[in-house]
C-alpha cells in the first residue's frame, strides 16, 4: 500500500495537477485556443496521430537512431574514459580538451556533420554520438577514479593480472556510478537527437514537431512534446531505474 | 628455534624514506627480524610510528628504500577493513583468490563450503557483504585469506574496528586456527593485550623513524584467554616500554 502510494499515487497527483491547471488557464480564455489549446484537444490530436499511423513510425525511427547512436557513444566513451582514468599522461594531455568539448552544445556539431556526411542518417547519428560520448567519457573517468583503493588492493593481494584487475575489480566496482553516467549520457543523446531531427528534416519525432509548427497546429506540437516527455520518462524508469535499483540493492545502498 | 633455515619470512635491514621535493622523512630505520614456521610475531608501536608502512613493505605492496624481504611459500594479507567486494556474494568473495584454472567449479564450491564452515558462516554463502555484521565480514575475509592455503598471513590491525566481544571471539578463533593449521602470522596491532595474547614473540617498535626497541618472548601455554593473569606482567612491561617511548623526544 505504502509503496503503491509513493510510486504511483503521488506522481499521478502531479500529472492530474498539471492537466487541471492547464484546463483552468484555458477556461480563463486569456489566449485563443489556436494558440493555447485545451488538454482535451491535445489528447484528441494525439489519438488521431496514433491511429492514423503517423506517430508510431516516428517514435520507432527516433528510438532506433537513439539506440544506435547511444550504443556507439557508450563504447567509445567507456574506452576513452577508462584510458583517461588509468593513464595520468592521457588525462593531463586530453582532460582539459574533453571537458571543453563537453560544454559545446551538441547541436553545434550539426553543420559540421552535414558538410562531412551530407543530408543523411549518418549526420544525425554523428550528432547523437557527439552529444552523449563526452558526458559518458567524463562519467566513466570519474567512476574509475573514485573506486575505493581498498578494492584495488584486493586485486594486488591476490596477484591478479592487469587484465583481471580490469575485469574482476575495476569494471564491477565502477558499475553503480557508470549507470548513473549512462543515464546522463542518454539524456544528452535524446536532446541532441530531437534538436537534430528538428533542424534537419527527416522522419522522426522532431520532424512531427516541426510539421505541427508548419501547419500552425499547436495541439500537434504539444501532443508530440508530451510524447517525448513520456518516452523519456519511460526509458528512465524502465531501463536505468531498474538497473540502478538492482545495483543499489546488491551493494546495500537502500534497504531491501 | 628461528634459525635462518626454518624461517618463513626474513626481514633484513629494512629502511624506508619518504621523499618529496622539500622534505625527507625517515619512517623505518634498519629493521630486521625473522618469523619461523608456525610462529606468531606481533608488532606493537606508538601510533604513527610507521607500523602500516612496515606492513606494506613486508607484504610487498610498497618497496623499501633499502633492505630486503624474503619469504618462502604463499603469502596472504588481512587489513582492518575486511575489503569484501560489495558486488559479490560471500561465496564468491571467499573464492575470489582461488586460481580458476586450477580448480573445477565443484571443487571450488566444496572448498568455499569448507572454509565458510571453518569461520562459522556456512549459512551466509549467498548473502551480500552489506547484510553481514562487522565481525562476520572480517570472518568472511579470513575465509578468503585461508582458502588459498597461505604459509604466512600478514595481519594489519584486523580486529581493531570491531567491538570488544567480537574481537575477543576472533582472537580465540585465531588461536584455534593455530592449533589446526601450520601457518606463520605477522600481526600488527596497537593493542598490547592482543599482542601478548596472540604472539609467540612481541616486537616493540620505537617512534618514527621506527626501529625495533625490544623483543619479548611470550612463554605462555595456549590457548590463552585475554583475562589470564599471567599475561599481565608482559603487558605491564611492554606498556611501560611504549610509554617511555612516547615520552622520549617530546
Amino acid at each position: 500500500m505504502n509503496k503503491f502510494t509513493h510510486s504511483f499515487l503521488k506522481p499521478l497527483l502531479g500529472w492530474v495537477g498539471l492537466f487541471l491547471s492547464w484546463e483552468i488557464v484555458v477556461r480563463l480564455k486569456i489566449w485563443p485556443t489556436y494558440i493555447f489549446p485545451s488538454p482535451k484537444r491535445v489528447l484528441m490530436v494525439w489519438w488521431d496521430l496514433l491511429t492514423s499511423g503517423e506517430l508510431l513510425p516516428g517514435v520507432f525511427v527516433s528510438l532506433q537512431r537513439l539506440g544506435i547512436g547511444f550504443m556507439i557513444a557508450v563504447c567509445i566513451g567507456t574506452l576513452i574514459g577508462l584510458g583517461l582514468a588509468r593513464n595520468k599522461n592521457l588525462k593531463q594531455v586530453f582532460g582539459g580538451l574533453i571537458l571543453g568539448l563537453q560544454t559545446l552544445p551538441s547541436i553545434c556539431w550539426l553543420p559540421l556533420a552535414l558538410l562531412w556526411f551530407g543530408l543523411n542518417e549518418k549526420a544525425i547519428l554523428f550528432v547523437v554520438v557527439m552529444g552523449a560520448v563526452l558526458s559518458i567519457t567524463v562519467a566513466v573517468e570519474g567512476a574509475v577514479r573514485t573506486i575505493p583503493p581498498m578494492y584495488l588492493r584486493v586485486g594486488k593481494m591476490f596477484k591478479l593480472s592487469r587484465w583481471n584487475i580490469y575485469r574482476r575489480i575495476i569494471l564491477p566496482a565502477m558499475l553503480p556510478t557508470f549507470v548513473t553516467g549512462l543515464k546522463q549520457g542518454w539524456a544528452f543523446a535524446w536532446r541532441s537527437l530531437m534538436a537534430g531531427e528538428m533542424l534537419f528534416i527527416t522522419a522522426g519525432l522532431g520532424q512531427l514537431l516541426m510539421v505541427g509548427r508548419e501547419l500552425n497546429n499547436i495541439a500537434q506540437v504539444m501532443a508530440i512534446m508530451l510524447t517525448i516527455i513520456l518516452l523519456g520518462l519511460l526509458i528512465d524508469l524502465l531501463v536505468f531505474g531498474v538497473a540502478e535499483r538492482h545495483l543499489h540493492k546488491q551493494w546495500g545502498y537502500i534497504k531491501r | 628455534m628461528t634459525s635462518a633455515s626454518s624461517a618463513k619470512l626474513q626481514v633484513r635491514n629494512i629502511s624506508k624514506v619518504f621523499e618529496t621535493k622539500k622534505t625527507k622523512t625517515d619512517v623505518l630505520q634498519d629493521i630486521s627480524f625473522e618469523v619461523g614456521s608456525h610462529e606468531v610475531v606481533c608488532l606493537v608501536g606508538p601510533s604513527g610510528c610507521g607500523k602500516s608502512t612496515l606492513f606494506n613493505v613486508i607484504s610487498q605492496l610498497d618497496q623499501p628504500t633499502t633492505g630486503t624481504v624474503i619469504h618462502t611459500g604463499r603469502l596472504a594479507m588481512m587489513f582492518q577493513d575486511p575489503a569484501l567486494l560489495p558486488w559479490l556474494t560471500v561465496d564468491k568473495n571467499v573464492a575470489f583468490g582461488l586460481d580458476r584454472k586450477q580448480y573445477s567449479k565443484t571443487e571450488m564450491s566444496q572448498l568455499v563450503e569448507r572454509y565458510l564452515k571453518i569461520v562459522a558462516l556456512e549459512q551466509f554463502g549467498s548473502a551480500y557483504p552489506h547484510e553481514l555484521s562487522g565481525g562476520m565480514k572480517q570472518r568472511a575475509a579470513l575465509a578468503r585469506t585461508l582458502i588459498i592455503e597461505p604459509n604466512i598471513i600478514l595481519m594489519d590491525e584486523p580486529f581493531s574496528a570491531l567491538d570488544a566481544q567480537t574481537r575477543e571471539r576472533l582472537q580465540q578463533f585465531v588461536q584455534t586456527l593455530l592449533q589446526d593449521y601450520p601457518v606463520s602470522i605477522v600481526f600488527v596491532t596497537h593493542d598490547v593485550r592482543e599482542a601478548v595474547l596472540l604472539g609467540d614473540r612481541v616486537l616493540v617498535l620505537t617512534k618514527r623513524p621506527a626501529h625495533i626497541r625490544s623483543e619479548y618472548k611470550i612463554d605462555l601455554p595456549r590457548p590463552r584467554r585475554s583475562f589470564d593473569s599471567n599475561l599481565d606482567s608482559y603487558i605491564r612491561s611492554i606498556t611501560e616500554q611504549l610509554q617511555a617511548e612516547a615520552l622520549l623526544y617530546t
